[in-house]
């Protein structure tokens, strides 16, 4: 879905202050962005419309968001939207678990505008975007 | 900094400061005159008797191994050998050098020397060597771990990766793949390991992790485990810097780092009391062994130290110079099981050498070793390379301690028991090990070596 040829990032992230933070750098690169906040808000957006691009909190008030990425990737529709995980757990056994349920990349917070960028750039116009390399990303 | 700049660093530095204390000593107020001669000599006799003392303990060895607590003991050991041994000399030239210069001297290096040792002992050590890590698994967990630890950039290094037999290779990893669980083994006996993180599954990789870790338990070598297995949404541990990794790490000797400090501190202590005693007696044998047979007086012999790393041990040479050679032809006379050459009357060994290794005297030379650092008073004695190319697996651990002078098997009975189980003593006092246990192995040893019991 393209709102006036901008592309749609839905944003899941339960705290305000670092939602609006992500919003507002991604709205600075002319995406458009859906903000939600929890899993259930997530999935009746996401039973409107496709979005390019998720941008998925992992600790959220009730479902987690592995359950968001595996409902996501168990359905015909969502199964190619890459889905970026930005948490604040990186342990590697929650990296693997995320890439497990099939998530394609993994931010740590705290980030930079930068990197935030770079990682959606990537998963949406980099020369691999329908299967993105999480290892490409993370060795620069 | 590298290490090698740091202790060349430390070596001019050193040198600077021997120089500037003897000009300082030599021209305060209250002196008639700026005794040139005395500052000379103070200054290019300290600077001599530092860089020799300093060869003989490798004192500027990048890879000393020593510790900060030993660095610096060795060090005041080293100062106060110095200013000994310029006291003495100050003797033999009173026209000019008043006691109160060798104080000043005394007053100004001995504190800006120790401070910059323990500088550059911290700065070396903060450094440490790199760690081998070896990661099994090449799922997305073990390829997160390697991720991980090559971002830290700290000394750590992966250098490999061994896939469990369920899972597909392929190529993202930041590793070689070097092989399947089952070359664990193999690997750990070509490759030096610091550490391998078993990155499996514990419901469908268990059987292979626990062969695993029997194993890295019988080679020594720490590990670790995924700390939880289980999938968290939220909850994270209470106490976080307990897995800061995301890894319970485990180890198979127990680390008791304030012991093994001390236990430093007294083998440089009595090293060098023992030195300082038994030197008439090492100088008398020394020239015996010169000028009763050919060759060299002591003997350096390659042997294999802590963390597989080799050293020169000094003995006092007790056999004729082709020794090594004739080794071979009488290989078929071995009397010892296992991969140690023995034999009663071994017709290599020279009248003096029967004597002084009857009652250990050849020995005496790794009092020296042991204030290098290379060797402690209690230990496995150190093998030779190619007894180590011959260990079992569970005999590698062995070489995860400071090999020393004496050890349990010394004091047993000596050669009369058989290879594995002198290795199986070896194993015992490295897993009990207790500075108690040191001491009374030590004292054990006196009666066995006086009476020149069992050795050959």
């Amino acid at each position: 879905m393209e709102i006036d040829g901008k592309r749609t990032i839905l944003l899941v992230e339960d705290h305000p202050p670092e939602r609006d933070a992500i919003r507002r750098i991604l709205v600075s690169k002319d995406f458009n962005v859906e903000a939600t906040a929890d899993y259930h808000g997530a999935i009746a957006w996401l039973a409107k419309s496709i979005p390019h691009l998720v941008c998925l909190d992992l600790t959220l008030p009730r479902e987690s968001g592995f359950e968001l990425c595996e409902y996501m990737r168990g359905d015909q529709r969502l199964r190619v939207v890459p889905i970026l995980v930005i948490s604040d757990r990186s342990s590697p056994e929650d990296m693997a678990h995320a890439e497990n349920v099939g998530a394609n990349a993994f931010l740590k917070k705290p980030f930079t505008r930068e990197k935030l960028l770079k990682y959606v750039i990537t998963l949406l116009d980099g020369p691999h975007a329908s299967r993105p390399s999480v290892r490409r990303l993370r060795r620069t | 900094m590298t290490r090698q700049t740091a202790q060349n660093l430390n070596l001019l530095s050193d040198c600077a400061i021997l120089v500037g204390a003897s000009a300082i000593a030599c021209s305060l107020p209250g002196q008639p005159h700026w005794h040139w001669m005395v500052f000379l000599g103070m200054s290019a006799g300290s600077m001599l008797l530092w860089t020799l003392g300093g060869r003989l303990l490798r004192h500027y060895d990048v890879w000393n191994g020593r510790g900060i607590a030993g660095d610096v003991a060795l060090t005041a050991l080293l100062l106060s050998s110095v200013l000994i041994a310029m006291g003495v000399l100050r003797w033999f030239v009173p026209a000019y050098a008043a006691g109160s210069h060798l104080a000043r001297f005394a007053l100004l290096a001995v504190p800006a020397i120790l401070w910059l040792r323990l500088m550059t002992s911290w700065l070396v050590h903060r450094e440490q060597p790199v760690q081998p890590v070896l990661i099994m698994g090449i799922g997305p967990l073990g390829r997160h771990t390697g991720l991980g630890i090559h971002e830290q950039q700290d000394h750590r290094r992966v250098i490999g990766y061994l896939g469990f037999s369920d899972e597909p290779s392929h190529d993202r990893l930041p590793a070689e793949l070097m092989g399947s669980a089952n070359d664990l083994e193999s690997v750990l006996k070509k490759e030096v390991v610091g550490e391998v993180f078993i990155a499996g599954n514990g419901d469908s990789q268990r059987a292979e992790m626990q062969d695993a870790i029997r194993v890295l338990e019988r080679f020594g070598i720490p590990f670790a485990l995924p700390a939880c297995g289980f999938r968290f949404g939220r909850a994270r541990p209470e106490h976080e810097s307990v897995i800061a990794d995301g890894y319970i790490h485990y180890v198979s000797v127990r680390h008791k780092p304030v012991q093994l400090a001390i236990k430093r501190l007294i083998d440089i202590a009595a090293s060098a009391t023992a030195l300082f005693f038994l030197s008439p007696i090492m100088i008398a044998v020394a020239l015996t062994v010169k000028l009763s047979s050919r060759g060299p007086t002591l003997f350096k012999q390659v042997r294999v130290g802590r963390h597989a790393r080799p050293f020169n041990m000094l003995k006092f040479r007790s056999m004729v110079v082709n020794a090594e050679e004739l080794k071979a032809k009488l290989i078929a006379r071995n009397e010892q099981s296992g991969p140690v050459f023995k034999m009663t009357r071994d017709p290599r060994i020279t009248p003096v050498g029967r004597f002084i290794r009857k009652y250990s005297i050849d020995e005496l030379p790794q009092l020296i070793n042991v204030l290098r650092g290379e060797m402690s008073l209690v230990g496995p004695r150190p093998p030779v390379p190619s007894e180590v190319s011959k260990y079992e697996a569970w005999q590698r651990r062995r070489l995860s301690v400071r090999p020393g002078l004496t050890c349990v098997w010394q004091v047993s009975g000596r050669n009369e028991i058989s290879f594995d189980e002198w290795m199986y003593l070896d194993m015992q006092y490295i897993d009990h090990w207790s500075l108690a246990q040191d001491l009374q192995l030590i004292l054990k040893t006196v009666p066995v070596v006086l009476s020149g019991r069992g050795a050959s």
